[in-house]
């Protein structure tokens, strides 16, 4: 078989422009957004984002809220259980080795937490209850997740209280703390 | 001189470091495995799952990278395990190269989606240079010389592809420091040490009482990504550039806890390592001693 010197340009030049292309809507879909049009990311956005989802802000900012989630079950005879971390095994563990996969746990769990504190911007010492059947994706997430976590543990309830505390660094080293509590109906 | 044109179409420097990225790879797809066996359960059974995922019904790019958000294939993900690791061995021994990459790949891809809420920056960059790696081939010469000529055209486009993904990370990363305010006045490596996620208590108790240490430490993180391009000039001394990288990711993983993430970047870095002393690792040899 023999390709002539035309056909290498043109496979050159194919190969070319898919490199820019796909250079150019990496860049697109991940500088920060004040430097890209709403069009443009929109553009890159559907490229991108199937096969080549990615963001590289790697705590930029900073992440500065600490997140406990805590719950607390009503037996079946009525009685309340004491409040309790569900998935603070899973950070312990983590904390003590970093090989296993209590990381993914300790993550899923800091991504929920973390978008709900965004969607409900608290202020700090305000405490804002809500119901279960609260419209919220990341509320769902969060309930989904303890739910499921306490069928594992075989625990069953008639209701459930979840309360998640943020805390905040501030630049003395000082820490705020509000509540953020909820309750399944 | 070689002109552009040869040097696109004639066999690429790099193939050997890309031979054992592949590889390396392939034993941290299994690695990963390893560490996920008891979690199974509580990330992927439709019983106890913990990660709450809308259900898919329409066919689409998208659909296809999340086949476990389907009714009818939620509980396959044991098929998706088991082809991504007996693939990943093969790829290990240098069998079936291309297909082990794609089918690692794609079960990998699905795996990671389903379990979207608790993937870091490694999990996504490893889907990008596996799917890159899909195109380049295992360095075996073509009997004819033409469709030769096409395939290191296509391999060296597909390893600067990878090249600059890594370049990116860095670069994009450095942008984002750049523009805020705790990377530049040194605080964020202590306010990061904070948040329990991402820290030990021993680490955010020394991050209070060191503030100097750790803001000499930001900036020196912050100077590293910025410097980070350096890596394509082609010069032996680009080792000494990964081997701090290799240092400031193993900080990452030990102190900030993202193992896999670290693990990832560290991996990456055997594209820019120089081919002759690439050689010279006793590992290296081991895994490219077929190729």
């Amino acid at each position: 078989m023999n390709i002539n010197k035309n056909i290498k340009f043109f496979i050159a030049c194919f190969l070319t422009v898919f490199f820019i292309f796909h250079l150019v809507c990496t860049l697109l879909y991940t500088l920060p957004e004040k430097f890209v049009s709403k069009p443009l990311r929109e553009f890159s956005f559907s490229y991108i984002y199937p096969l080549f989802n990615q963001g590289w802000a790697l705590f930029a900012p900073a992440p500065t809220i600490n997140k406990e989630l805590w719950v607390c079950y009503q037996h079946k005879n009525g009685k309340w259980s004491k409040w309790q971390q569900p998935f603070s095994k899973n950070l312990q563990n983590h904390q003590k080795f970093r090989i296993t996969g209590d990381s993914k746990i300790v993550l899923a769990q800091s991504s929920i937490l973390y978008y709900l504190e965004k969607e409900n911007w608290l202020k700090f010492g305000q405490t804002v209850e809500l119901n279960g059947d609260s419209n919220s994706v990341y509320f769902s997430a969060l309930k989904f997740a303890v739910l499921k976590h306490l069928a594992k543990e075989k625990t069953e309830f008639k209701d459930i209280k979840i309360r998640v505390i943020f805390s905040s660094y501030d630049d003395s080293g000082n820490t705020k703390t509000l509540f953020y509590s909820i309750n399944k109906k | 001189m070689k002109n552009v044109f040869e040097i696109v179409f004639s066999k690429s420097e790099n193939l050997i470091n890309i031979i054992l990225l592949r590889k390396l790879l392939f034993i941290y797809v299994i690695i990963n495995f390893i560490q996920l066996i008891p979690f199974i359960p509580e990330l992927y059974s439709v019983e106890y799952s913990i990660i709450f995922q809308r259900e898919l019904s329409a066919v689409t790019i998208n659909s296809l990278v999340n086949l476990l958000a389907f009714e009818q294939l939620k509980n396959v993900y044991w098929w998706f395990f088991s082809l991504q690791v007996l693939f990943s061995v093969l790829g290990v021994f240098g069998y079936f190269t291309r297909i082990s990459t794609m089918v690692v790949w794609f079960t990998t891809i699905n795996l990671q989606n389903r379990i979207y809420s608790s993937n870091t920056g490694g999990d996504l960059l490893l889907n990008i240079l596996l799917f890159f790696l899909i195109f380049i081939s295992d360095g075996r010469k073509l009997k004819n010389v033409e469709l030769e000529k096409i395939k290191n055209s296509i391999d060296y486009f597909f390893i600067n592809l990878c090249k600059f993904q890594l370049i990116i990370v860095y670069f994009i990363s450095a942008l984002y420091k750049v523009t805020c305010n705790e990377w530049l006045d040194g605080s964020a490596i202590a306010r990061i040490l904070f948040v329990n996620e991402y820290s030990l208590p021993i680490i955010s108790n020394a991050a209070s009482n060191y503030s100097m240490l750790f803001k000499i430490i930001t900036w020196f993180i912050l100077a590293y990504q910025i410097l980070f391009p350096l890596v394509l000039i082609k010069s032996n001394k680009v080792s000494y550039l990964l081997f701090i990288g290799i240092l400031f990711h193993a900080g990452i993983a030990l102190f900030i806890g993202l193992f896999n993430f670290s693990l990832i970047m560290i991996i990456s870095y055997v594209i820019f390592i120089p081919t002759n002393q690439l050689k010279e690792f006793s590992l290296a040899k081991f895994l490219i001693a077929k190729e």
